[in-house]
């Protein structure tokens, strides 16, 4: 079980959060996904086959990129 | 064929430019959609899409999926007159047809036709054209003129008293002057004069065409749309009676008339219409009662004076007076004064709630002792009092499950017993032994019996065994604090068979309360103790700080600011107060060594036994203090269990703490199934587990966070929503805070799903029965008209009797 947490600078509203909780979480691999508008941060906790690259890319795709 | 269609739909919620790019990749997922734009500043999203691979609803489901909305528009129509329900279902499936109709609710009781639609795609005058078309006329009115309804049935009720005393003044004459001759009370030259059958024949005909014309009419309309109702039955069963006397009255024709029959038809259906007219008034008098309490003026502060206004004319950010013992006018917040209201019109609740500044306070509730200066934040349609009642005017008109039988069955219900008609008629013509001295003889056997089936099948007792159980359900249910937003709901909370509570927020407080403070060192007392740390936690954002500070401010003990102040996380914070330095924090950041801890085992097992959080306090490096912190359970929570389990449901708990906790709240109330350490998440697929078992499950939450499970339940119950309506998303809203509701919304639930499986049996049994008794010549036509008169009004009547029924 791995954890990462993204600062994610698009975040701008709970919807955002929404949205990256929802596509995230259809990802397989990821156990779950805490996103929070006040820190604009989103905390991930993945198993394989998920891994960062995944998770970034999706973020990417979904115009949420993660800083690094 | 590729044709694409377009569509605009007006989405809500929209707040940055990142919804859009969410709201289009959303769009393009749907398989069929070719393109998807979306605008932020018009909210508007324009789709196109191949009508053969998706439709509206996936795309609209698609959008409330991505976390947005779809604003719809409600029309809502009063019909000048409804026929019976077969009518009423045609209209609808003919509103539905058209492109932009989401949703369509009719109310046979009380004329209202509620449409939801999206408002870019048809608007109302639209949906208007539609229903004249259908072959229905309207009643003009405002749609925010509440009072219509009532005027439409004040007007109902005048129109049935208009027909029925005509048609009494003409059938009371006619009825003894027949009577009179049948038992031979009337001299020779008058009972068989010549004139004697057509004096008859003229009593007989204000009643067939003038009280009797709106069947005709209604007949007419029905078979046109190819359906047929209760008119048709009437209309065909008078007529059949009249028009065969006509012949016998002119002398063409040998036999007896039945002027009197087919006057006495159309007077007693009258009689049983202007009954049921009154009754039906009478289920929607609990709404009627939630409109009367608006308030009708308010003192607002313009130009630095106090001037009286209309209500309609406060504006959000008024300053309102409210003087003792007045209404108060709209929603808002206390800005100066302080108060007792008496909230019980919107929560059933009926202790007075204490209000200070600060505290929010709702039109229509009833300022009892001081002066309060309020500024509106919600006024007209936005009060929470509007919201109930338009949520309850929604559930009103919406159906239960169960009318699926009886809409089935009226749908064949007329032209069954046309048939069942015929074939009497022609049983008795043809093939009855023919032992009567004249062939005039059996014509009017035949056709009195055929007659006498007509007038008794009774469809519109069917089509009112729901609907009006359902009003005055949702109804009582309204005065009560019980808000069931639809006949599904409330058909389902009857049927439950387990009722899951979450526990934070529901069962408990779900705010952490000191519950023990144990002081281990004579030097400093408790209220010290809990001064300092209170001051000390002053800036804590964690629960159990916030636990130890409303204790301290519970006691009135002066907080001061620390001078130092530090949280360390998942420990607990240190700091100094007042010259001393403080650590209040878990058994691992508390720095007191473990043998001095050790003396103290005993209490603290007996507290942990207890499921309460056990929190040390050291004080210049000695432990002075044990703070126990747990939550604390709702008052009613031990009486509403036994209460559920009396009435033979399985009552279950569920949370995301730990097994040991939730077992020692689970253990304390009586609860029997503990579902313990549960993700939020899993909140839902647990429900459904349990709903894979067979239970039909209401599931008791805040609304709000436990949305998912609530959604997942067969029946979701919110709790305590105060009287923010219309967020909680569940079917059922418990506006009080007191747990023991759920006991009354299921006692009442259960009690509208009999009331309304009794109104089904009598309407049905009442025709099983008496079909076959009138075809077989024990029913004289004149006693079924007034047997199928009084079926209605006892189905109303029955229905009537939840206003009243006791649910404690």
């Amino acid at each position: 079980m791995n954890t990462v947490t993204y600062h994610i600078p698009n975040i701008s509203c709970h919807h955002c959060v929404h949205t990256i909780q929802s596509e995230l979480s259809e990802v397989p691999g990821v156990k779950s996904v805490e996103a929070d508008v006040a820190t604009k941060t989103a905390k991930i906790v993945f198993d394989a086959p998920a891994d960062e690259t995944v998770i970034k890319k999706v973020l990417a795709e979904i115009n949420y990129p993660a800083a690094d | 064929m590729t044709d694409t269609k377009q569509v605009v739909l007006p989405v809500t919620g929209m707040t940055c430019a990142n919804c859009v790019a969410t709201i289009e990749r959303n769009l393009k997922k749907v398989n069929g959609v070719t393109t998807a734009n979306v605008n932020l500043s018009s909210e508007r999203a324009v789709v196109e899409f191949n009508p053969q691979l998706t439709d509206l609803k996936s795309i609209m489901a698609r959008v409330e999926k991505a976390g947005y909305g779809i604003a719809t528009g409600q029309a809502e129509f009063y019909l000048r007159d409804t026929g019976d329900q077969t009518d009423l279902n045609r209209l609808a499936s003919k509103l539905k047809e058209m492109d932009g109709v989401l949703d369509v609710q009719t109310n046979l009781v009380t004329h209202r036709v509620d449409i939801k639609y999206i408002p870019t795609l048809i608007n109302q005058s639209d949906l208007r054209t539609r229903i004249y078309k259908s072959g229905f006329s309207l009643l003009e009115t405002k749609v925010e003129d509440e009072d219509a309804e009532q005027h439409a049935r004040q007007r109902e009720i005048q129109q049935q008293l208009h027909y029925l005393m005509v048609g009494l003044i003409f059938t009371v004459p006619l009825f003894i002057f027949s009577m009179a001759r049948d038992f031979n009370l009337l001299p020779h030259q008058i009972a068989h004069s010549s004139w004697a059958n057509i004096l008859m024949g003229l009593l007989a005909s204000p009643v067939q065409f003038y009280v009797g014309w709106q069947y005709y009419v209604g007949a007419y309309k029905a078979i046109r749309n190819r359906s047929a109702n209760m008119d048709v039955l009437i209309a065909l069963g008078s007529s059949a009676a009249y028009f065969y006397s006509i012949p016998i009255a002119l002398g063409i024709l040998e036999g007896h008339v039945y002027f009197e029959t087919a006057a006495m038809i159309i007077t007693l259906i009258k009689v049983g219409k202007y009954l049921e007219a009154r009754a039906k008034g009478h289920t929607s008098e609990a709404i009627k009662k939630l409109v009367s309490l608006r308030p009708k003026n308010a003192h607002v502060l313009r130009d630095g004076n106090e001037i009286d206004v209309p209500v309609d004319e406060v504006r959000v950010g008024d300053i309102i007076f409210v003087h003792p013992g007045e209404k108060i006018p709209v929603d808002g917040i206390v800005i100066e004064g302080h108060s007792t209201v008496d909230e019980a019109m919107l929560t059933g609740e009926s202790m007075p709630v204490d209000k200070a500044i600060g505290s929010n306070v709702f039109g229509a509730t009833i300022n009892k002792m001081g002066f309060l200066k309020v500024e509106a934040t919600k006024v007209g349609k936005d009060t929470a009092l509007a919201q109930i009642i338009r949520l309850v005017e929604e559930a009103q008109g919406s159906k239960a499950p169960i009318q699926k039988i009886a809409d089935q069955v009226s749908a064949v219900f007329v032209p069954i017993v046309i048939l069942i008609a015929l074939i009497t008629f022609l049983i008795w013509f043809f093939i009855v032994p023919n032992f009567h001295p004249g062939m005039s003889e059996i014509l009017s056997t035949a056709i009195i019996r055929m007659v006498a089936v007509l007038v008794i099948a009774c469809p519109c007792a069917m089509g009112l065994a729901t609907p009006t159980a359902v009003m005055v359900g949702t109804g009582r249910g309204a005065e009560l604090g019980i808000l069931i937003k639809s006949g599904e709901a409330l058909e389902r909370a009857g049927k439950a068979t387990t009722i899951v509570f979450d526990k934070t927020g529901t069962i408990t407080k779900g705010q952490p309360k000191v519950t023990d403070v144990i002081v281990l060192n004579p030097e400093m007392d408790e209220n010290r103790i809990l001064q300092l740390c209170g001051s000390l936690e002053k800036g804590s954002e964690h629960p159990l700080g916030e636990a130890i500070v409303a204790e301290a401010t519970e006691r009135s003990l002066s907080l001061i600011n620390p001078d130092r102040f530090n949280a360390i996380a998942g420990v607990g914070v240190e700091g100094e107060v007042d010259g001393f330095y403080i650590i209040i924090a878990n058994r691992l950041g508390v720095q007191i060594s473990d043998s001095e801890i050790h003396q103290y085992q005993s209490i603290i097992d007996q507290l942990e036994q207890e499921a309460k959080t056990v929190v040390y306090v050291n004080i210049n490096g000695k432990l002075h203090a044990i703070f126990a912190i747990a939550d604390t359970i709702k008052p009613n929570a031990e009486k509403t269990v036994t209460e559920l389990k009396k009435m033979g449901l399985k009552v279950a708990m569920i949370t995301g703490d730990n097994q040991k906790v939730a077992s020692v709240i689970a253990n304390k109330i009586g609860i029997d199934f503990v579902f313990a350490e549960i993700l939020p998440g899993e909140k839902a697929a647990q429900v459904k587990a349990l709903q894979e078992k067979g239970e039909i499950v209401g599931m008791v939450g805040d609304g709000v966070n436990d949305a998912p499970a609530l959604a997942q339940a067969d029946v979701g119950i919110a709790i305590g929503s105060g009287t923010d309506v219309a967020i909680a998303a569940a079917p059922i809203v418990l506006i009080r805070e007191d747990i023991s509701s759920v006991v009354t919304a299921i006692r009442l639930s259960r009690k509208t799903l009999q009331t309304i499986k009794q109104n089904l049996f009598w309407a049905f049994f009442y025709n099983i029965i008496l079909i076959p008794a009138a075809a077989l010549g024990y029913l004289n036509p004149m006693l079924a008209a007034g047997a199928m008169a009084f079926s209605s009004v006892f189905v109303v009547s029955n229905s009537l009797r939840l206003r009243k029924i006791p649910l404690n």
